[in-house]
């Protein structure tokens, strides 16, 4: 079979049964992902055997509640049920595969990292490239300033340390906040964290769906600076966001007044001129017309906000037993696998560009291709496994991985002291 | 398996569940702030060995219970929360709490009608021991936890707000409370460092103007605390943060005083029901007592009818019934539910589950449900048996306690309805009063109901000043052709009775075997 044919087949399944075993039993790296989940603890730890895991097998079987008493057995079934994806639930008081004999008195969760999952349909009325599923390298904009915002706020404002953020391989990313704190949060917390991020309602389509205050509340200014680096270019040029009469029609709705005059404007200085107008309202309008001043004061910004602000799923965030896809597991439409983007690499991370997130059916062949000593795995048991995956494209994506599980797990120590005390008061939820 | 137990553990005496017995000279072992003339305890230690006559000990948890129920009937009337109340609507609680319990209280009349003199110790021990109490009393389910501590989060929000700001930092700062050890007093320094974004942080919905703010920044005191101590701020948007801390001025410290009261006794209650569950027996006297504070809290008034009794049907239902029955007798947003599965077949979950609970509260068996559901969704709609089998099926056994945790769930609230997340595009669950937007709600009670214009404005009126369940009581008087019928209505189900009662004029039997 020549290397084209091969090509013709994979993009008529991106993930074949054949190709998800060569990639659980030769290159997902169960080592460091278990690793991850015990936290410094030993393998057979609560925080790991406790854990709920789900796997979604052929035909849409879904089983909740597996749990794996150490990384051995993780492995060894991972292998056996070859799942097409895999989610990663919560710790709970006892292990989950029992949860059928045990009574909400004994089973519930009690730990679980605080997540954030957002996704590109929830911008479809502000984009106008894409819609649904499809995403392109000019709307995936939305995604960075979505990153880039809500990375800021975890870490200066909320003092989160260890914050993975995952493309979740297909038109979204996640982020997995795994300080000890932020597992620990009640789910009456993560709301609330989630509501001081929200700042566009949702719900109400036709009307405007943002409204500030000023001055702006210091994390919305943060979130203004980062929006402000690149609006002009995304909004004006890459969506020409006010490029037709529809998509007037949409902005005009949050304008307080309706401004024919608009429709006038050169075709592509709309923005800046209406940005001219706005300032001219801001300074014009005399004391008596005050309320429409103080409408015009914070338009701008608003604007911005309603076409660019991250849009939240506030439910994954909120429920402790919410399942969340898994880091890399394989997303099952696309064959794309779920990989950790650099931290530093938030602002510039582009799914779109040619080769920058590895396809299942792509590292099965790099795999099949390594020298005939390492096929034999089935015998062999050392670390055929690991060298694998270091020749494969995932390698990169490992290290970052790699790099943050090392890192959450060195100051874990400090952090146990630092919070001693607090927690006490962070008790059982009622 | 024990799983970190101590993470939670305070510095406190665990609760236990001794009969107190309580011995006056042994008042020290409370914690009682006496010394800073304040009025409210901490409640953080367990009275133990003091003694007091069983009638004393009915007669103060009976007290504490009215004032606790009395709030909550002012608040449903008024459908708002002290913590969410702007400033005039919080005059107006306190107002017809006081006037509520007027000439009713005794032992804890100083709780709501504080003096200038202060409160005396005996005083304090009696708050004490009837909080312990009705904590014993509502230990056991997580409901009654949930009500117990609602509403005494309140009656403490009301305490505190009467205190002047001096005697709230005595509270904060005193060192019989493991309260201190939370908080720290942001240094004059760091408060010059920060001044710009705390005076951004205080701006909410523009109601505070900037200028006023800057002036009097000065006078302001900051508290630093963990940002997860102040979750209403937080949400609100309403304090600065910094590094996993919140800058909280002393206008705000309240919800941090509430969050760590309200960890307290959460945490503690928790620890309570575990060992209330293993308890073998408590004295038959105190036993009886509690049950009947248990029961006094749902039956005690008309208007907190917060369960169903299900057997209490006095006709059989079944699902062909129910078109006839959604005209006259479902409320608005049952009818509505009713209406959209009749004409598309389906319900999205949130419907699903609203409508399926009300379905059942009402009587209609689950043998009768199944086939309703299976009618429209397969029959009528289009779905395939199949999958009606895989995903229905278990969902709707599940409601009736057939599957799963075997719990049979209840219907849910008017509450819960208006409080639970808004409907959003082609969902239908929710109160119509409260998530649909005026016009929509105008449109379909003149085109769709049939109801007169004044009728319709009273409801829009009611409404518009988030009145909802009054709004609901007027489309009832209007379906009924009653005026001014008298029950409150908070619950769909409730609402179906009523209907019922009227209609068939058929009894309704009122005493119910409690619910423990």
């Amino acid at each position: 079979m020549s290397n084209e044919e091969k090509q013709q087949d994979t993009q008529e399944a991106p993930v074949t049964p054949w190709n998800l075993a060569i990639y659980y039993r030769r290159i997902f790296p169960s080592h460091i992902y278990c690793k991850w989940l015990a936290y410094g603890e030993p393998a057979a730890c609560p925080q790991f055997s406790q854990r709920e895991f789900s796997f979604t097998l052929e035909n849409d079987v879904y089983r909740r509640y597996l749990s794996f008493s150490n990384h051995i057995e993780f492995e060894k079934e991972l292998i056996k049920m070859c799942p097409e994806k895999i989610d990663i639930g919560a710790v709970y008081s006892a292990k989950p595969k029992d949860h059928k004999m045990l009574s909400t008195a004994q089973f519930y969760p009690i730990e679980r990292e605080l997540v954030f999952d957002i996704d590109m349909t929830d911008y479809d009325d502000v984009r106008f490239c894409c819609r649904g599923a499809d995403i392109c390298s000019k709307c995936w904009t939305l995604m960075r300033f979505a990153m880039q915002i809500i990375d800021r706020v975890l870490h200066e404002d909320f003092g989160f340390e260890h914050r993975l953020w995952i493309y979740s391989g297909r038109r979204g990313v996640h982020c997995w906040v795994s300080d000890q704190t932020a597992r620990e949060l009640q789910s009456s917390t993560r709301q609330a964290i989630v509501e001081h991020i929200t700042v566009i309602n949702a719900g109400k389509d036709s009307s405007k769906r943002v409204t500030l205050y000023t001055p702006l509340h210091p994390s919305l200014q943060h979130a203004r600076e980062i929006i402000l680096t690149e609006f002009d270019g995304y909004a004006c040029l890459e969506q020409d966001f006010l490029g037709d009469d529809q998509r007037i029609e949409r902005f005009l709705r949050l304008v307080p007044d309706d401004n024919i005059l608009f429709y006038i404007f050169k075709l592509t200085e709309r923005w800046a001129a209406f940005k001219q107008h706005t300032d001219g309202m801001i300074n014009s309008v005399t004391a008596t017309n005050k309320f429409r001043k103080a409408a015009y004061t914070t338009l701008i910004d608003e604007i911005m906000f309603e076409y660019c602000y991250p849009r939240l799923d506030a439910n994954v965030t909120k429920g402790m037993n919410h399942l969340l896809k898994s880091p890399f597991s394989i997303h099952p439409k696309t064959g794309r696998v779920s990989i950790p983007i650099a931290s530093d690499a938030l602002p510039y991370f582009d799914p779109c560009k040619e080769g920058s997130v590895p396809k299942l059916s792509e590292l099965c062949q790099q795999v099949e291709q390594l020298p005939k000593q390492n096929e034999d795995i089935e015998n062999g048991k050392t670390n055929i496994k690991q060298k694998d995956f270091n020749q494969t494209a995932l390698k990169p994506f490992i290290d970052i991985f790699s790099r943050f599980v090392q890192r959450s797990q060195t100051s874990k120590q400090d952090e146990t002291l630092a919070k001693s005390d607090f927690n006490t008061m962070l008790s059982g939820e009622i | 398996m024990e799983y970190r137990t101590t993470r939670f553990s305070l510095p406190t005496s665990s609760p236990s569940l001794k009969k107190p017995i309580i011995n006056s000279s042994n008042l020290t072992s409370l914690s009682i702030n006496s010394f800073n003339s304040s009025y409210i305890p901490y409640y953080d230690t367990y009275p133990e060995n003091l003694t007091i006559s069983l009638e004393l000990f009915q007669s103060l948890s009976i007290e504490r219970l009215k004032i606790l129920k009395t709030i909550e009937q002012v608040l449903t009337r008024l459908n708002t929360t002290l913590s969410t109340a702007p400033t005039n609507k919080k005059d107006e609680i306190e107002k017809l709490l006081r006037k509520e319990l007027k000439d009713k209280l005794n032992y804890l009349k100083f709780m709501i009608f504080p003096s200038f003199t202060g409160a005396s110790s005996a005083d304090l021990q009696n708050d004490i021991i009837s909080h312990y109490i009705l904590r014993l009393a509502f230990c056991p389910t997580e409901e009654e936890r949930r009500w117990f501590i609602t509403y005494e989060l309140e009656l403490f929000r009301y305490r505190f707000q009467v205190l002047t700001k001096s005697e709230q930092l005595n509270y904060l700062n005193d060192s019989s409370s493991n309260i201190k050890q939370f908080y720290e007093l942001v240094t004059d320094e760091e408060k010059k460092h920060y001044k710009d974004s705390l005076i951004s942080s205080m701006i909410i919905k523009g109601l505070v103007n900037t200028t006023t703010i800057a002036k009097s920044f000065e006078t302001i005191t900051y508290f630093r605390v963990r940002f997860q101590h102040v979750p209403d701020l937080v949400r609100k948007r309403s304090c600065f943060l910094a590094h996993g801390y919140a800058y909280v001025s002393d206008n705000d410290i309240i919800s941090f005083v509430l969050q760590h009261f309200r960890m307290n006794i959460s945490y503690q209650m928790t620890c309570s029901s575990k060992k209330y569950e293993s308890m073998q027996q408590i004295d038959t006297r105190i036993e009886l007592i509690l049950k009947m504070l248990r029961k006094k809290r749902i039956h005690g008034t008309h208007t907190t009818m917060t369960a169903f009794n299900e057997t209490e049907q006095t006709e059989t239902i079944t699902f062909e019934m129910l078109n006839g029955l959604s005209k006259r007798s479902f409320p608005l947003c049952m009818r509505y539910l009713h209406e959209q599965m009749i004409q598309q077949h389906h319900l999205k979950h949130l419907g699903r589950l609203q409508y399926r609970l009300f379905l059942k509260g009402i009587g209609l068996s689950l043998d009768e449900c199944m086939k309703f559901f299976r009618h429209e969704f397969v029959t009528n709609g289009s779905m395939n048996p199949a999958q009606f089998e895989r995903e229905h099926v278990y969902n709707i056994r599940h409601a009736y306690g057939q599957e799963g945790k075997h719990t049979s769930y209840t219907p849910y609230s008017c509450m819960k309805i208006i409080q639970d997340p808004p409907p959003g595009v082609n969902e239908h669950h929710g109160c119509p009063y409260k998530h649909w937007d005026s016009a929509t709600l105008k449109h379909r009670l003149a085109k769709d109901y049939d109801i007169n214009e004044e009728t319709i404005n009273d409801i829009l009126d009611k409404t518009k000043q988030h009145h909802y369940q009054i709004a609901c009581q007027i489309y009832f008087e209007y379906q009924h052709k009653v005026k001014n019928y008298g029950v409150g209505i908070n619950h769909p189900n409730q609402y179906f009775h009523e209907s019922r009662k009227l209609l068939t004029g058929a009894t309704t039997n009122q005493n119910n075997t409690p619910q423990i």
